[in-house]
């Protein structure tokens, strides 16, 4: 680990000194089970986190991805299973000889601690650094997190956004191989959220730690990770890249988890070996392909399309090569960028973003032909799961 | 109080339109208050203003400048602040680690601590002190222990003394401490100490650096009512003091009842109220007088 000489800090330096770059943990779950009474909180998880990737573990409130997140941290004892680090089980480890970082949600800045006392916690508890070289590594990192200025400041002088940044350069100052996020953006408002995603990004990319973060917001974990993990009732549901799981949901949960996903149910009436044929509620066939769906024919399944996949054409028009359905259409909402349309389709709503130009054609109570590319829309187990 | 009272009740109501709605919510305010104020006026300021003319009325300043000049009343003050002091310092002692155990327990634990915490305090304290007299006596359970094992040849003089007196107001102060303590400690976040643990702290040093310091504010609030309480103690240091224990209470009585010296008992009164505000007020000017009964600590 290289000290920063006092001599030469106050300049800001190349990236490649920013605090102790190495390469990140490589975090593997085994099976790892914890009990909260009876509930499974978490519930024989297995995942394997690649060195210095940026993991997300995405889910509603109550499906154990913060508790997954205070096991590897080791605020909570695993009840079975085996957590590892560089492939040495850790379990019997306490958290603090596990040379973690970690945002909390709440932030969890000692309030009676000064925004340089706050940030310098770590290395104090840490390292045995000269008094200088502390100052140059705090110094450092503040700048980094964009807080240089507020040294003397108390967390509860500065703002949400502020106090965001001082619990990130906490985390950071000491050089972690894995940093743990859990739900760090959750009370900030949109713009701010939005912005220091992509700097919690830029750091991620220029230490090259492991970072596990952990949110039930779908879009910042679209936006940030390398790997997704769905967790639902303590399971993991599905693992993917981004365009993995927004594109190939593995069930009804994950398609309508990541952003509003329609669900049309109906019945197989002939499977193929590259694609279905499936009747749905107001009696049209559509044509889906079969993906690695195993379901026989006569099922119960659900078509899955996305909202901006979808097409709304005049009633009359059955372009060539596009699926589609009749429809009428109950809604249309202005949401700025774009139209959101509500069409009914036999028993169910179909729910469509289009463009603002098209506003003039759509009315409630028009009859349209809703129609989609056949690749856009997969063939999912019936959605009872909700 | 009355002044901010009727403060808080015009600050608290500022965008009322019309003057007749203004006067409802205080009429309604006022009958509430009126039993309380009542009461407080007829048995509280009142017999305290009687005091405070009383010990003005005859001579002046004079039983004023008795108590502060005679040898005998310095001492007499001198002592109780002494006990108070030690009674504070040892219910500090005691109470902080078992605060500390409360807040950080499970449930269960917690549960069946608080209740052996409670307990005695449930019981009487003239009767708490009399079995103190029966364990620290002469022929005392301590005294008997010690002389059937050996480890003292003759009786030791347990009772009558400052140990006594002190180890009498603590145990009665005790629950009084703790569990204002514990009120403190519970306002603590205690993701702070995760906080700690997983940026390097170990268990102690996670305590030391941040619950310890946090927990100041409760500890000085804590200090402060035990203080304040042992400040006014009579039935303890009658029972299990000597003459040279004798705290202000006592001599209040002795003034009063026996030698019917009302001027330089009232006097004395006042003086005792005097420095339990001035403390009261101390604290409030630094810390703020809610805090201690369940106010905001960060």
């Amino acid at each position: 680990m290289s000290v920063v000489a006092a001599s030469d800090r106050g300049r800001p330096r190349s990236e490649s000194e920013a605090p102790v770059a190495r390469a990140g943990v490589r975090v593997r779950l085994e099976r790892l089970t914890k009990f909260f009474g009876r509930v499974r909180a978490v519930d024989e998880v297995s995942l394997e986190i690649p060195s210095g990737s940026f993991v997300t573990l995405l889910g509603p409130s109550g499906s154990g991805k913060t508790t997954a997140l205070n096991l590897i941290a080791g605020f909570l004892a695993p009840d079975a299973g085996e957590i590892q680090f560089d492939g040495r089980a850790i379990s019997a480890l306490p958290p603090h000889k596990r040379n973690i970082g970690m945002v909390f949600q709440s932030y969890a800045l000692f309030p009676h601690m000064t925004v340089f006392e706050n940030v310098a916690y770590p290395l104090r508890m840490r390292d045995r650094l000269s008094r200088d070289a502390m100052r140059a590594r705090v110094a450092e990192t503040l700048q980094l997190a964009q807080l240089s200025g507020l040294e003397a400041r108390y967390p509860r002088q500065l703002s949400g956004g502020q106090q965001q940044r001082v619990s990130m350069a906490r985390a950071l100052v000491s050089g972690p191989r894995l940093l743990l996020m859990d739900e760090p953006l959750g009370a900030l408002d949109k713009r701010l959220r939005e912005q220091l995603q992509i700097e919690i990004k830029q750091i991620h990319r220029q230490i090259g730690s492991t970072f596990v973060y952990v949110t039930h917001d779908q879009s910042e974990a679209l936006t940030m990770s390398d790997l997704i993990v769905v967790m639902h009732h303590g399971r993991i549901v599905q693992i993917g890249s981004p365009p993995e799981v927004y594109e190939a949901p593995v069930n009804a949960f994950v398609a309508d988890f990541l952003g509003g996903a329609n669900l049309l149910s109906g019945q197989m009436v002939s499977r193929r070996s590259d694609a279905c044929e499936v009747r749905i509620a107001n009696g049209q066939v559509i044509a889906v392909p079969r993906g690695g769906l195993a379901e026989t024919e006569s099922a119960a399944v659900s078509i899955f399309i996305r909202p901006e996949d979808i097409r709304i054409l005049p009633p009359e028009q059955r372009p060539h090569g596009l699926m589609g359905t009749p429809a009428t259409i109950r809604d249309v909402v202005y949401l700025g960028e774009a139209l959101k349309v509500a069409a009914v389709v036999g028993d169910q709503t179909v729910s469509v973003r289009t463009l603002r130009s098209e506003v003039d054609r759509l009315a409630p109570g028009r009859e349209v032909f809703l129609a989609w590319a056949p690749q856009s829309s997969r063939l999912l187990p019936a959605a009872d799961d909700r | 109080m009355a002044s901010e009272l009727s403060l808080s009740i015009r600050s608290g109501r500022p965008a009322l339109p019309a003057a007749g709605s203004k006067a409802r919510p205080f009429i309604l305010q006022a009958i509430l208050l009126a039993p309380v104020f009542g009461w407080v006026t007829a048995f509280f300021l009142v017999p305290i203003g009687l005091m405070i003319w009383r010990s003005f009325a005859e001579a002046g300043l004079a039983p004023y400048v008795t108590i502060l000049t005679s040898p005998v009343y310095l001492k007499v003050l001198i002592t109780t602040l002494k006990i108070c002091l030690l009674t504070t310092l040892g219910c500090l002692a005691l109470g902080y680690p078992i605060a500390y155990v409360l807040t950080v327990a499970r449930p269960t634990v917690r549960g069946v601590v608080l209740i052996l915490v409670i307990l005695p305090y449930w019981l009487d304290y003239i009767v708490r002190s009399y079995s103190w007299m029966i364990l620290l006596g002469r022929r005392g359970l301590v005294n008997q222990l010690a002389l059937s094992l050996g480890l003292s040849e003759r009786p030791l003089s347990l009772l009558y003394t400052l140990f006594s007196v002190s180890i009498g107001m603590i145990q009665i102060l005790l629950p009084l401490m703790i569990l204002t303590l514990f009120g403190a400690m519970l306002r603590i976040d205690r993701h702070l100490l995760d906080a700690a643990a997983i940026h390097g702290a170990s268990r102690w040093r996670a305590f030391r650096t941040v619950f310890l310091p946090l927990s100041l504010p409760g500890v000085y609030a804590a200090g402060l009512l035990v203080f304040v309480s042992a400040l006014g103690f009579y039935i303890t240091p009658a029972l299990l003091g000597g003459p040279e224990q004798t705290m202000i209470s006592q001599t209040i009585m002795v003034l009063a009842s026996d030698l019917l010296n009302w001027p330089l008992a009232s006097a004395a009164g006042v003086l005792l109220l005097v420095v339990t505000t001035v403390l009261l007020a101390l604290y409030n000017r630094f810390f703020s007088l809610d805090r201690m009964f369940g106010g905001v600590t960060t």
